[in-house]
């Protein structure tokens, strides 16, 4: 009997992690930080729409990738693809989604930016875990993200730059622009979507509890509001930057500042690769694997810093 | 026979471990209806190296439950019986109409077979491992629902398996109802598939 019985403890535990697939080559953080999604049990109504914008981002890349040169109405074309994604972020998952599940063209489309997003969402993820678990809030707190980030950082094939970049980088290109030109509301969706990001990061800088729980809920109250009523609702001009948006968080993390800044400027402009028909078919993974490239390059675009210390 | 051993170990093991935790009450309804959610159609892809892509897709609709409720059973995730997973598995019958469209062919969609797990009392703190996991398999040409394994198998025939062809793919959140991982049986053979999702009409 204690046999079998250990022989199905082990069942037990293969049952439980036989939760996970391999659909496409990962970039896997090891080992995972014992703060690791700590901040989806305090808030998990934020984790929840996190994931949501996970599934968000990869639908919009999957739907333009799929249907490139086929649209021949885009405002119904978006208003389409904006309810799909809108129905999601109401009815938000409780478990990360795998991108190559919702969207198994772009992954193998993008594998360099994917790879690089998923590292730094990790980043993105892990930072936020801290920020809500730490007791500290002090040298304490910044010496442990200091950690995580070094853990980031150690892995460059796939680490976006902490360097701060121009907006050249974004908007400069033979292609720049097409998708907020195309898809407005689309596009301050997923500008909306990265400030809640960044106004995340700043709440869980209060010094208190009662404040950071505040400042989470008011953050969600205020993105709602932002997507409520696309494209009237979020008035953006620009991408939302991190040192505007987050000053607090900016000033005690500018090397996290900027490398989010990045990160968000090589989501629009993968997005303006799909979007912008002067990019052939045939070059859409060179461009995609091209701009990556600048992203992991310190020196393209570098500009001096907002706040001083971001660029390493 | 083996699967037979495993399924009533874990019964009986289940039990034991009752005595040393209470274990959660089973909500049968809960289970039946997450068993009900599943997607009525889809589409799905076989992704081939010269870029024909196989296409393939499925409609159905839900008839009776095979059994009156789920069967369910705990299985242990350590040794103090205080972290169990909830396994359970449930059969619906589909209505005549119900097809896989697989090229120019058409088997009828025969059954649906979910194989749940319940990990809300694994003791997991991640959200990467789901809450719930549904393993779906909708069968084709099956019209007793017998499988997965043969009855009595190796005694009373020498195949093992039921299933000739199946769709199958897994839910790892039941907001979403996305399917993951999916494969196609089709007539013995296996492929792995993607879920087609959406796009232009």
């Amino acid at each position: 009997m204690k046999r079998l019985t250990w022989t199905l403890v082990v069942v037990g535990l293969f049952v439980a992690a036989a939760s996970a697939h391999e659909t496409r080559g990962e970039t896997v953080w090891y080992p995972m930080p014992d703060e690791a999604y700590l901040f989806g049990t305090r808030y998990p109504e934020a984790q929840r729409v996190l994931f949501a914008f996970d599934y968000g981002h990869a639908l919009v890349y999957e739907r333009l990738l799929v249907d490139r040169g086929k649209i021949d109405d885009p405002e119904a074309y978006e208003r389409r693809v904006l309810a799909e994604i809108q129905n999601v972020i109401a009815h938000p998952p409780a478990t990360k989604q795998d991108e190559a599940d919702i969207a198994p063209n772009y992954v193998f489309t993008f594998p360099l930016v994917l790879n690089m997003m998923d590292w730094s969402h990790l980043l993105h993820q892990f930072v936020l875990d801290v920020l809500s678990t730490s007791q500290d809030r002090g040298p304490a707190l910044v010496e442990r993200v200091r950690q995580i980030h070094a853990q980031y950082a150690a892995k460059p094939a796939v680490a976006i730059t902490s360097s701060c970049k121009s907006m050249v980088y974004m908007d400069g290109q033979y292609f720049s622009k097409a998708f907020r030109r195309t898809y407005p509301s689309l596009n301050l969706l997923i500008w909306s979507y990265h400030w809640f990001q960044i106004h995340l990061f700043e709440a869980l800088m209060a010094p208190t509890q009662p404040a950071r729980d505040q400042g989470v809920a008011d953050t969600l109250r205020r993105f709602r509001a932002l997507i409520a009523d696309l494209p009237d609702s979020a008035d953006f001009d620009d991408m939302p930057d991190t040192a505007v948006e987050a000053p607090v968080f900016s000033r005690t993390f500018p090397f996290l500042a900027s490398a989010f800044d990045n990160n968000h400027m090589l989501h629009d402009i993968v997005s303006d690769i799909l979007t912008s028909d002067r990019v052939a078919d045939s070059a859409v993974r060179a461009e995609g694997q091209r701009m990556a490239r600048m992203d992991l390059d310190p020196l393209a675009y570098q500009v001096p810093c907002k706040i001083p210390g971001g660029n390493p | 026979m083996r699967m037979n051993t495993l399924l009533l170990g874990a019964l009986t093991l289940g039990s034991t471990a009752a005595l040393a935790a209470a274990p959660a009450p089973v909500d049968y309804d809960l289970y039946r209806s997450l068993v009900i959610s599943v997607r009525t159609q889809g589409a799905f892809r076989v992704p081939m190296p010269d870029g024909h892509d196989l296409g393939l897709s499925f409609h159905l609709e839900l008839a009776q439950p095979l059994q009156e409720r789920p069967l369910v059973a705990d299985l242990p995730v350590d040794a103090s019986g205080d972290h169990y997973v909830r396994a359970f598995w449930d059969r619906l019958m589909l209505k005549d109409g119900s097809a896989l469209n697989v090229g120019t062919d058409r088997p009828p969609l025969t059954c649906v077979y979910v194989q749940g797990q319940d990990n809300r009392f694994s003791g997991k703190t991640s959200p990467l491992t789901p809450d719930f996991l549904l393993k779906v398999y909708l069968v084709a040409n099956d019209f007793s629902c017998t499988g997965p394994i043969n009855p009595g198998w190796p005694e009373t025939t020498g195949v093992k398996e039921t299933w000739d062809t199946y769709l199958y793919y897994e839910v790892r959140d039941p907001t979403l109802m996305l399917p993951t991982a999916p494969r196609i049986r089709y007539r013995w053979n296996e492929f792995q598939a993607v879920f087609w999702n959406g796009g232009l009409p």
